[in-house]
């Protein structure tokens, strides 16, 4: 196997808040322990409920937030321990599209501004002629109408903002894009033009994508691989096409409907409240809201274990496709979680 | 700023066309172009020189040969408040261009870094809120002596805590849009994100501020000039007119009148302007509009 574009190990992200002269300051986890590599060419869809770290998770891989540890290796370099000076140049090859279309672009620049403002950064000087040659390349590449090179972010849709977006990112031909929900906040036929803009994109040229949503259906139908992400850590990372074998998987899987009237089911309702990151109970983190939580699920926490040819859960009892659904799995490390001191 | 030629045009426009705000919007900025224009041309305009003293004709009232009377030395009030003007905008327009840059300076930069040397700074600098301004410019003229130089620094002083305050809230504001996130993905340093993001989106009301700020400015000197801590004799400036003016305030009241007239006219001019220039560079009315 090649060496992955992009490696993860470990990576961990604490806030601090609140706290006093006598008084301890809380730790909230939003990011713990996660672990994963991304080969070259590979679409990574990360998804979970809102608040279970998946935007943290994107800022801190692209060291726009501190990780708290850990380390991230991108093509072989940890950039996780580099100083923000020195990563400053490495940032043209990996880049990122933010999931507010309306406020990325600073209202007071044009499209073009807007356009060359990585190559200003980056210090690559261009000819007038030069200028003019990547702004419609540029345009061309996401389908723009040209005419909209001089005009202000505010005279765009949202779906125009977006793609402006995505060609600013790609300005500087990075080999690894981090796409924070970038279609969350478009109209859903807006929504199906990005997706497609993307992979074609991604025919074009050798692009890697780390794709965040909460939109399974989506990710499903645009990833080569998830991640299922339930409060800052990995539950389940399961090739395309795969049946889940996490029960959150499952019930998020039963929540997006099916287009078709002849498969309409049941939805088994996820009942119960995402416990806080404040302070994380012993054991499995979904244990509170599982229908199949048992004696051990409330004592140890599952660590992530094969289940299937490039399939991993972080369960003691996974459905299908293991047989044996009601035995605890082999070769769980049990590890306690310590509760945190408030 | 990074107003485009064609949006400052737009702007104008909208000032002359609304039907009320703009009209007197119109009339004080052209007030205040004449008060201007007089400052700049004050030998040419002056009938008399300023110190010229005629004993023979003390306290006369205003008449042909002077215009607005005369003092209690028999000088030409009208010269004199001619000259004043040139004193009395100077040093308000400066000590705002002094205290506005400043405060955008070391607001930008409380703003944006935060963290502890925010704190300190901003402990500091609210420090001089404590104080009622006309005190604090007071105390720092009798520390620094009276004169025009110490006038000026003092009332920079003064108003230096508002433009810090507003300069700060407003880059701490910007600081978590996401087009700054973005910059700063694509590897720009702090120079480019103050400079080319923040600033120039966080500017325009402190802008409008300072102009509106002129006006307590020139009271402000005026107030010194009173207490005799401005300009000193026998330079005049409109606020020294109406103190050493104010002993024959029954015999001759233009003395004191007219000056004082010419304090409130500019202060109601730049207000007045200010706040047409509020509306007409407002961002966001700008993209409501377009």
């Amino acid at each position: 196997m090649t060496t992955p574009i992009l490696s993860v190990t470990d990576l961990c992200k604490t806030f601090r808040s609140g706290g006093g002269l006598w008084r301890k300051p809380r730790q909230f986890h939003a990011v713990s322990s996660v672990s994963f590599d991304i080969q070259a060419g590979e679409t990574v869809g990360v998804v979970g409920e809102s608040g279970c770290g998946k935007s943290t998770l994107a800022r801190v891989v692209l060291r726009l937030m501190e990780p708290s540890s850990g380390s991230i290796r991108f093509e072989g370099e940890d950039i996780a321990a580099l100083p923000e000076k020195a990563l400053r140049p490495l940032r043209r090859r990996f880049q990122m599209v933010f999931q507010d279309p309306y406020s990325s672009i600073n209202p007071r620049l044009t499209i073009r501004e807007a356009l060359l403002e990585p190559f200003r950064v980056q210090g690559v000087s261009l000819t007038t002629a030069q200028e003019q040659d990547t702004v419609d390349r540029l345009m061309a590449m996401v389908s723009l109408n040209p005419v909209l090179a001089e005009s202000h972010p505010h005279h765009l849709s949202g779906g125009q903002k977006q793609r402006v977006g995505i060609a600013r990112a790609l300005a500087l031909q990075p080999s690894l894009l981090v796409l924070d929900e970038p279609t969350a906040s478009l109209d859903v036929s807006v929504q199906a033009q990005v997706i497609q803009l993307l992979q074609s994109l991604r025919g074009q040229q050798t692009l890697t994508y780390l794709f965040i949503s909460h939109d399974l259906a989506l990710v499903r139908y645009f990833c080569d691989r998830i991640m299922v992400m339930y409060l800052g850590r990995v539950v389940e990372v399961m090739p395309k096409g795969a049946t889940p074998a996490h029960p959150y998987t499952r019930a998020l899987l039963e929540s997006s409907f099916e287009p078709d009237p002849t498969q309409r089911r049941s939805i088994v309702r996820i009942t119960g409240e995402i416990p806080s990151g404040y302070d994380l109970p012993p054991g499995c983190a979904f244990q509170a809201r599982c229908p199949k939580a048992q004696d051990l699920c409330r004592q140890t926490r599952p660590e992530l274990g094969s289940v299937g040819t490039r399939h991993q859960a972080a369960c003691h009892f996974p459905d299908s496709p293991l047989p044996d659904t009601q035995t605890p799995r082999s070769g769980t490390a049990p590890s306690q979680e310590t509760p945190h001191a408030v | 700023m990074s107003l485009s030629l064609k949006t400052q045009g737009a702007a104008t426009l909208r000032l002359l066309g609304k039907p009320f705000g703009g009209i007197g919007g119109a009339i004080c900025g052209a007030g205040l172009g004449l008060f201007i224009f007089v400052a700049l041309f004050a030998p040419l305009l002056a009938p008399y020189a300023y110190d010229a003293q005629d004993l023979a004709r003390i306290g006369l009232p205003p008449s042909a040969e002077n215009w607005f009377g005369t003092d209690e030395f028999g000088r030409d009030v009208l010269s004199r408040v001619i000259y004043g003007a040139r004193i009395s905008l100077s040093v308000g327009l400066t000590a705002v261009a002094l205290s506005a840059s400043a405060g955008i300076l070391i607001g930008a930069l409380c703003g944006y870094f935060g963290g502890r040397f925010d704190r300190i700074t901003m402990a500091a600098i609210d420090l001089t809120w404590c104080f009622p301004e006309i005190l604090l410019a007071l105390v720092l003229v009798a520390i620094l002596g009276p004169g025009l130089n110490s006038t000026v620094i003092a009332i920079a002083v003064a108003y230096l805590a508002q433009f810090t305050r507003l300069t700060r809230t407003q880059v701490r504001a910007l600081k978590g849009e996401t087009f700054v996130e973005v910059s700063r993905c694509l590897g720009a340093g702090h120079a480019h994100i103050l400079l080319r993001h923040l600033l120039p989106n966080a500017l325009a009301p402190v802008i409008v501020v300072a102009m509106l700020t002129t006006g307590d400015a020139i009271l402000l000197e005026a107030t010194l000039g009173f207490f005799g801590m401005g300009a000193q004799p026998p330079t005049p400036s409109w606020g020294a007119m109406m103190s050493s003016g104010s002993a024959q305030l029954f015999n001759a009241p233009w003395v004191v009148i007219i000056p004082g007239l010419f304090v409130a006219l500019s202060v109601i001019f730049i207000n007045v302007y200010g706040d047409a220039i509020l509306a007409a560079l407002d961002v966001k009315n700008r993209i409501r509009r377009a």
